[in-house]
Formats: structure tokens, C-alpha cells, sequence
């Protein structure tokens, strides 16, 4: 296991597209960093210059306190979990995990030892003998992990893992990565556009747009302290109200009304409000009247959607008719950088 | 669809067959037997009615002009073992057959996988490649015949500017068999390769990422991981250019008659002289059938064997 650091990483392919600007990320040893934006956002390009599979333009990546840049992919002792499992399919299962042994000289007995282990830790010992196709999605998915794993790498890369399974499955590998990681200590990262996968699973979330970082900093952090309106639309589900507003007399005229804070220093601003941090409230009850658009029942709750002025924003409650709509205590507007 | 007429069983036999030669016209079986007979005519006329007719010819004794054929039942087929000159064809056949079949499929991969990149102008390397297959055999023949002819090819030249020996090529019953066997691997290198590119692209290339960081090095990556999952392109072009080789007559026909003395005389060159230069008829129709069943074994033998290790992608 080994820290892992990208030093002013930067990628720009032969058509002119950047898709990663001075990357600057040091994950430590032992630490499961996510890699966390929207489709495009160079995240799965940070984890591919890391493996070996793609060079940077500029910049340098280090592992284990040594430089990496140039080094081929079987080179740096790493090991990845692809999207779609990249399992080899002419081969069994064993042969599988024992591939990437066998590239490395490893005595027969060691790669039959450590197959067998492996398989014990992942619940795969009964299907070492199959084929690829044999397997479910959940089957395959640890194979792949354990394909990974086997090698015990220095760093562990998984590439959004989990969006090739079905929501409940999806859950269940979850908590066995979560539970897998704490059990084994290897330094991971870990690549999705899931911000449930982000928080649940990450020590710490690097959260990307456009081959830059928005935010670097603990889920609950990044949750409740987003650095801009990006990371504050993008993190959080149902996702945060974002609204614009002009600050007069210290006070923020939100859609013709008014809220208590303002900020100093900016005449507009974009007052970001989490859909939970609102509550409906009883007819005649003090708060911010609106028309309710339409609901998302969830459940154990609704999404409502309401219209305050021209903006939509996102209410949890319980109730989608005759709406009275309050701004709950912990409303606290913030300055946008928008 | 279409529907009986009220009147239809009431009315008078000819107006019944009316009826129903509007009711056939009419049905979905008639619009599908309009699209399929001019093709189902063209394959019973040229395809089926010949295979049968020299089937019928093989018990017979024929020499294509006097109407007399009389039957001579399994004569035909006797009279093939005793043959030396048929085990010298089914000799250089078999020489063919082994050097053909490997050397296409393995020239093929190889300019397949250095075409399989992204580069400049790939696609005009590709139709290079391909341009083989659009050759006629006439042509291919003439080149051949040029590059090796003994006093003026470009061949002998070479080897004369390196100091090597010269060969005579198409004219020596030493050499003459490989001149043909390059020419034939030069013509069907561009199917191969067509066949061994398509293929190619159908490998994910995540599973030769996946090697190369668990440390397989790019040839191991190619034995290992890209190769076994051409497998099904590697059975295909084994089993159809087997078949071909088998069948090989063109080249021999235009370039070496069969000679220098039966040097290039394979199954399907002595077959067309028994029938049309010497004019066995009934005995050459023996020798195709012989020919078609030692394909339909070697065909089934190379899809029994070959299925072990071809592994079809899913």
C-alpha cells in the first residue's frame, strides 16, 4: 500500500480537448478518495493517467513516493476494476485472478494460495472453475475485484464499478467495498457520477467539472459546506435549490420576498436551500406562499416541486396539496459564485 | 389477407379455380414465392440439376459427345485407387492445402493487427490491403507469370542483384507448386485480413488494458488475451480456405497446365482434364464426388476439432 499524488496533472489530447487542467490530488496511504462530477468531467481520465493506461501532457504522478509518469501500466503495481469487468472471457474464474500472478513470475503454489484466499474474503470459492459468461452481474463484479485485489497493489482504482448492476445490487456491493476497504486498508480511488456512492463510501470526495477540481474535502464537509454553486448543485440528492437574488439592506429579495441573512460584499447572489431544509407548513402558519408545480412521491416522503415566482424549488414533505411553504431555521443563503 | 368470396363454392369449376388463383395471387404466399423463384430457378438450373446430373454421370461411362452412356455402376469408383496420377495430385493438393491455409492466415493477421490502429490514412492502408481480393485471377496469373518468368522476371533479377541463385520457377517441377502457392496466399491475404480486422475490432480493448496493468507485456497480451478471442475468425477462414485450396484450379490452369511433368497437378485440374481434355466424363464426376466428400470430412473434422478451442465472445 502507498500514498498516491498527481502534481500538476495535465491532459490535452491532439484535437485541442483538455480534459484535465493542473491536477493537483495526494491521496494517503490507506485512504478512499472518490472522484466524484458529471460525465466529461476528466475523472476517468485522473484514474487512467494513474493506471498507466494514458500519459499526461504535463505534470507528474507519483506512487509510493516514487514517480510514475513514464512507467507502463504492469510497471507501478496497481490494479483496477473496470466498468464492465474486463474479465477475460476465454478463461475460468481461477485463471482469471491468476493472471496477473503469473505475469509476475509468482511460484505456483503462491498463486493457488493466494486465488483460494481471495476467494474466501469475496465469497467466489465455488465458482473458480467457471467462465465469465457463467456469472451474474453481482458474481462478476467480484471476480473483478478480486482479479484486482489478488496482486495486493499498491493502489487500488475502481472505474465507476457499480453502474453496471441494478439498484439493489448496487447497495448490497456497496457495503461489501465499504466493509472490504476497512478490512484490507489498500489506498483506493474510486471514480462514479453517483453522489450516493461518493458520500457512503469515500474518506474523502474530489468533486470535478470540466477537468477541474471543485472541491476536495470529506463528504460532510462538501455536503455542507460546497465551495461553489457547482459542487453545491451537483452534491445531495434530491438536489439543492439553487435561486437568484439581488441583496438590498442587508437583506436578500428572494422572488418578492425576503430573507433574515446577506452576505457583504455582493449585490446579487444565488441562494442555495436544501430540499430538506424546507418544511410545509399548515395553512395560515407564517413562511413563503408558492404554487406547487407537481410531486414525486419517494415513500417515506414527496418531493415537491413548487414555484416561487418563476423558480422552481424542491420542498421534502409529506402532503402535495394546499401548500403553505417555510423557510426552516437552518435556511442559511450563500454567496454564488454564478 | 385476402378473403373467399360468398359465391366461390356454389360456382362452376372454372370459376372455382378462378377463385382461387385470386385468392393464391392475392396471399402473402404468392408475394414471397415472386421474390424467391427467379433466385430458387438460377440455383436448381446451375446448382442443383448439375450436382445431380454428374452424380447420375459418375455411374456411367460419358465422353460428352456420343449419346450412348451406358451404366457401368461403381467402375468409376474402382478404377480411382489403381489411379497414380490422381495420388500425385492428392499429393500436391495436400502440399497446397498445408502451406496455403497456414500462410494466408498468418500473413493476414499479421498486416490485420498493423492495420488495426489509428494512424494517417489508415483507411487507404486498408483498401491497399484489400485491393487483392478485387484482382481478377486472370490478372493475378499474368502478374504472377511476369514476376517469374526465368530470363526477363522481376524476381530473377533481384535474386541476381543480391548474388543469390536464379530459379525457373513456373517452369520446374521443383519450384513451379510454390510459385503458385505464393500467388494464391498473395491473392487471398486481403480476405484474410479483411476477416482478421473485422474481428480484431470486435476485441474490447478494456481486456487488453486489463492485461497490460496486470503486467502482460504486448506480445503476451497477444497470444494470451487477443488472439484465443479470434478464435471464431481462425476457424472460419481455416474451414473456407481449406475449401478452397482444395478446389484449387485456376491458377494452375492459367499459369502451369498441370505440368512441368504433373508437378502442379491438383484434384480439381485432373478432374477437368479427365472430363474435357481426355473426355472421361463419368469417371471425372466420380472423382468430384470423391473431392466433395473429402471436404464435407475435413470441413467436419476442422468444425469438431476447432470448437474446443474457439471461444465465441458473449
Amino acid at each position: 500500500m502507498a500514498e498516491v499524488e498527481y502534481r500538476k496533472v495535465t491532459r490535452r489530447y491532439p484535437n485541442g480537448v483538455v480534459a484535465l487542467t493542473e491536477f493537483d490530488l495526494h491521496v494517503d496511504d490507506g485512504e478512499f478518495v472518490i472522484l466524484v462530477g458529471p460525465s466529461g468531467c476528466g475523472k476517468s481520465t485522473a484514474l487512467r493517467l494513474l493506471a498507466g493506461l494514458d500519459k499526461p501532457t504535463s505534470g507528474e504522478i507519483c506512487v509510493g513516493g516514487a514517480e510514475v509518469t513514464r512507467q507502463g501500466p504492469g510497471d507501478r503495481d496497481i490494479a483496477m476494476v473496470f466498468q464492465n469487468y474486463a474479465l477475460y472471457p476465454h478463461m475460468s474464474v481461477y485463471r482469471n485472478l491468476a493472471y496477473g500472478l503469473r505475469q509476475r513470475k509468482t511460484p505456483k503454489p503462491d498463486i493457488d494460495r493466494r486465488v483460494r484466499e481471495i476467494g474466501e474474503i469475496l465469497g467466489i470459492v465455488e465458482l473458480l472453475d467457471r467462465k465469465p459468461a457463467q456469472l451474474s452481474g453481482g458474481q462478476r463484479q467480484r471476480v473483478a475485484m478480486g482479479r484486482a485485489l489478488v496482486r495486493e497493489p499498491q493502489a487500488f482504482l475502481l472505474d465507476e464499478p457499480l453502474s453496471n448492476l441494478d439498484a439493489k445490487l448496487r447497495g448490497q456491493v456497496r457495503a461489501e467495498l465499504k466493509r472490504l476497504h476497512q478490512r484490507l486498508g489498500i489506498t483506493s480511488i474510486y471514480v462514479t457520477h453517483d453522489q450516493v456512492e461518493a458520500m457512503t463510501l469515500g474518506d474523502r470526495i474530489c468533486v470535478m467539472n470540466q477537468g477541474e477540481v471543485q472541491q476536495l474535502g470529506t463528504p460532510q464537509d462538501v455536503y455542507e459546506h460546497p465551495a461553489n454553486v457547482f459542487v453545491a448543485g451537483f452534491m445531495g440528492s434530491p438536489a439543492m435549490n439553487l435561486v437568484p437574488g439581488t441583496v438590498a439592506e442587508g437583506q436578500v429579495l428572494l422572488g418578492g420576498h425576503t430573507l433574515r441573512a446577506a452576505p457583504a460584499g455582493h449585490d446579487d447572489v444565488v441562494v442555495g436551500i436544501r430540499p430538506e431544509s424546507l418544511r410545509i407548513a399548515p395553512q395560515g402558519h407564517p413562511g413563503i406562499q408558492v404554487t406547487v408545480d407537481f410531486h414525486e412521491p419517494l415513500g417515506s416522503h414527496a418531493l415537491v416541486h413548487c414555484l416561487v415566482g418563476h423558480d422552481s424549488v424542491g420542498v421534502v414533505g409529506d402532503s402535495a396539496a394546499g401548500l403553505v411553504v417555510q423557510a426552516g431555521p437552518d435556511v442559511s443563503p450563500a454567496p454564488g459564485n454564478g | 389477407m385476402a378473403s373467399a368470396t360468398p359465391t366461390a363454392s356454389n360456382a362452376a369449376p372454372p370459376a372455382r379455380r378462378t377463385g382461387l388463383l385470386r385468392r393464391f395471387s392475392g396471399s402473402e404466399h404468392a408475394v414471397g414465392w415472386a421474390f424467391v423463384t427467379p433466385a430458387t430457378v438460377l440455383i436448381a438450373v446451375f446448382g442443383l440439376l448439375p450436382i445431380l446430373w454428374s452424380l447420375l454421370l459418375s455411374f456411367q461411362k460419358s465422353d460428352l459427345l456420343t449419346p450412348e452412356t451406358p451404366f457401368v455402376g461403381l467402375d468409376n469408383y474402382k478404377q480411382i485407387p489403381g489411379d497414380a496420377t490422381f495420388r500425385l495430385a492428392i499429393e500436391h493438393t495436400i502440399v497446397y492445402t498445408v502451406l496455403f491455409v497456414p500462410a494466408t492466415m498468418i500473413v493476414g493477421l499479421l498486416i490485420a493487427a498493423a492495420l488495426n490502429r489509428k494512424v494517417r490514412g489508415i483507411s487507404i492502408y486498408r483498401t491497399a490491403a484489400y485491393v487483392t481480393m478485387a484482382v481478377s485471377t486472370i490478372n493475378e496469373a499474368i502478374i504472377f507469370m511476369w514476376l517469374f518468368e526465368p530470363s526477363f522476371g522481376v524476381v530473377n533479377a533481384v535474386l541476381n542483384g543480391l548474388g543469390l541463385p536464379q530459379g525457373q520457377w513456373l517452369s520446374s517441377p521443383g519450384q513451379a507448386l510454390y510459385v503458385i502457392v505464393a500467388m494464391t496466399v498473395w491473392g487471398w491475404t486481403g480476405f484474410a485480413v479483411v476477416i482478421y480486422l473485422a474481428a480484431l475490432q470486435g476485441v474490447p480493448k478494456e481486456l487488453q488494458e486489463a492485461a497490460a496493468i496486470d503486467g502482460a507485456k504486448p506480445f503476451t497480451i497477444f497470444r494470451t488475451i487477443t488472439f484465443p478471442l479470434l478464435s471464431p475468425a481462425t476457424l472460419f477462414l481455416a474451414v473456407w480456405l481449406s475449401i478452397n485450396a482444395l478446389q484449387l484450379f485456376d491458377e494452375v490452369y492459367l499459369t502451369t497446365r498441370g505440368g512441368p511433368l504433373h508437378s502442379t497437378t491438383v484434384v480439381v485440374y485432373y478432374l477437368f482434364d479427365q472430363a474435357f481434355q481426355q473426355f472421361n466424363a463419368g469417371y471425372a464426376a466420380a472423382l468430384a464426388y470423391v473431392l466433395f466428400l473429402v471436404i464435407l470430412v475435413i470441413t467436419f473434422i476442422q468444425f469438431r476439432v476447432g470448437n474446443r478451442f474457439v471461444h465465441y465472445n458473449r
